[in-house]
């Protein structure tokens, strides 16, 4: 694997992943195979693949949730001083929501939908804000930094009267309501409109960098890993191609695969005088 | 809404033969009054390429709906040559679908799964006005997936035994099969893997250039459209914003919903140098 030393300047991860394996019933062939990587604190580590990569199972691990289905585990998650083994799922629950987080692909799935939005976000919260004002007051803050008004009725609403991109935002609030070590964003932006993608991004990328979380991006992008990514791993059928500085990778991919996805789509320049003709392989 | 200023041309079609696609006054009002599309005018012509792009509920895929005769809310005219899209009855719409055809976003549930895919383009090529039979037949099935860049060995394979980018390609081999002047996409390309994604519309541009069919293709993403398509209606919120050659309107977009679009754009660095 050509591996890339990180940036001798790098403060200790705010997460790591070692030798991470899946395999799951049926299939011999691991759905991850040797997983290692870093997040830093304040940065975004972007995991890089097309469906069956095994990108969406290494966010899973990351966070004690993968499923039952699960039935060869290896290797173990390092969160701050904690080190969890990844087979063993009841290691990481009381540390949901508190070290760890995370958000999903579908919004309007990871809401409950029979609760009101100001409860869900009070629920979340761990800690610190003891009584009602407090409470209320720390609810209202979680709401402007993902840059909602918590108005009473915004408080009052259930998840369905929200739109995806809102449903999000609340999301994020609740997953940084206790300034978790590490956040596993899934694809957070894949179900929404183009136009809401980027304030979703910028939204997940500042508040990380505020609040000094590591965020591993499940992605299967290249475009959002350029522009948001700090550092990336190229994953095909489990295995690690490629990892390092996005900004050198995607300069100078390693791997062939990682060059074959950069060239996958034909992207025009629209600042550029008009082409005619192009290819048509 | 930026409304009439951003139409540098009026939309219907340049050329000057007869369109193969044409709509005159097409709206859609839901039952209740809810508008899902303002009446608008569009014109394809023959072996064009046009684009439709907008947000979620910008009102694309109920236009293209319309335009393929599949929203039951339509007033207005839509013609797919000479024939009248919005009659329901059975005749015209097989005599449409030689004319017209559609491919979905999520071929998973475009083909029946019961179905081999030689039935599958069986089905399709006897919609012709004069099919071919027997060993004919089975040798046009074949020629299909081969244009389409599949082996004919996975004729006889049944939908869930493909890749979802072979389901697509057979989505199209199918839709190909009645020999139609006009194939609708609809987010024909989103469901699948980048790779994918970029195999598909390459190989729409080539089966245009190869069979001068039209395509009318929907989608939210403005680079894949500006590859694919020569010309651009922009729609918000249920009404045409915005119309022209597509370079033209990417790189000088008037309408501030195809600002939008463009601004949401993210690309990967242009070219990774040779050589690590």
């Amino acid at each position: 694997m050509p591996a890339r030393p990180p940036s001798s300047d790098a403060p200790s991860p705010a997460a790591r992943l070692e030798g991470l394996g899946v395999t799951y019933e049926d299939t011999a062939t691991p759905a991850l195979d040797g997983l290692s990587l870093a997040v830093h604190p304040g940065e975004i580590h972007a995991l890089v693949g097309e469906s069956g990569s095994g990108k969406s199972t290494a966010g899973l691990a990351a966070i004690g949730l993968l499923p039952g289905e699960a039935v060869r585990v290896e290797g173990r998650v390092l969160l701050g001083d904690e080190v969890l083994p990844a087979d063993a799922p009841e290691r990481f629950a009381p540390l949901r929501g508190r070290k760890v987080a995370m958000v999903f692909q579908e919004p309007g799935t990871a809401l409950h939908p029979a609760m009101r939005i100001g409860s869900q976000i009070a629920e979340a919260i761990h800690g610190g804000a003891r009584g009602r004002a407090a409470r209320r007051d720390r609810v209202a803050g979680l709401l402007r930094s993902v840059q909602l008004e918590p108005t009473p009725r915004l408080l009052r609403s259930f998840p369905h009267h929200l739109s995806g991109g809102m449903q999000q935002r609340v999301l994020i609030a609740m997953a940084m309501a206790n300034q978790p070590l590490l956040l596993v964003a899934d694809e957070p932006t894949t179900a929404l409109d183009p136009t809401t993608q980027r304030d979703i991004l910028d939204l997940i990328r500042d508040l990380a960098r505020r609040e000094r979380t590591g965020v591993l991006l499940v992605t299967h992008d290249l475009g959002i890993v350029h522009h948001y990514a700090d550092e990336l791993t190229v994953l095909r059928g489990g295995r690690t191609l490629e990892q390092g500085r996005t900004e050198e990778v995607l300069r100078a991919p390693a791997h062939p695969y990682t060059r074959e996805l950069l060239a996958a789509l034909p992207r025009p320049d629209f600042t550029a005088a008009p082409v005619a003709g192009g290819d048509s392989a | 809404m930026s409304g009439s200023e951003g139409h540098r041309r009026p939309c219907p079609a340049p050329a000057a033969s007869p369109p193969v696609l044409e709509a005159r006054a097409l709206a859609v009002t839901y039952p209740g009054g809810k508008e899902g599309l303002a009446p608008l005018d569009l014109a394809v012509a023959p072996g064009e390429r046009l684009g439709i792009v907008g947000e979620s509920g910008s009102g694309k895929s109920t236009l293209v709906r319309a335009l393929a005769g599949l929203e039951p809310h339509a007033r207005g005219e839509v013609r797919a040559g000479t024939l009248p899209v919005l009659d329901h009855r059975r005749e015209s719409r097989r005599a449409r679908a030689r004319h017209l055809q559609m491919i979905f976003q999520d071929p998973y549930h475009s083909l029946n799964p019961r179905h081999s895919v030689r039935r599958i383009l069986r089905e399709a090529i006897a919609v012709r006005e004069d099919p071919p039979r027997g060993d004919a037949l089975e040798a046009e099935a074949a020629d299909l997936l081969r244009s389409v860049r599949l082996d004919p060995a996975l004729l006889h394979r049944k939908p869930h035994a493909l890749s979802g980018g072979q389901r697509q390609r057979v989505s199209i081999a199918r839709a190909l099969a009645p020999q139609p002047a006009v194939l609708l996409c609809d987010e024909a390309v989103s469901a699948l893997d980048v790779s994918t994604q970029g195999a598909i519309v390459r190989l729409l541009r080539a089966l245009h250039e190869e069979r001068g069919v039209a395509l009318v293709f929907v989608s939210h993403d403005l680079p894949l459209v500006e590859y694919l398509c020569t010309r651009l209606i922009v729609l918000d919120h249920g009404k045409l914003v915005e119309s022209g050659p597509t370079a033209e309107v990417c790189r000088q977009p008037r309408a501030e919903a195809t600002r939008r679009l463009l601004r949401s754009v993210l690309l990967p660095p242009a070219e990774p140098v040779d050589g690590p």
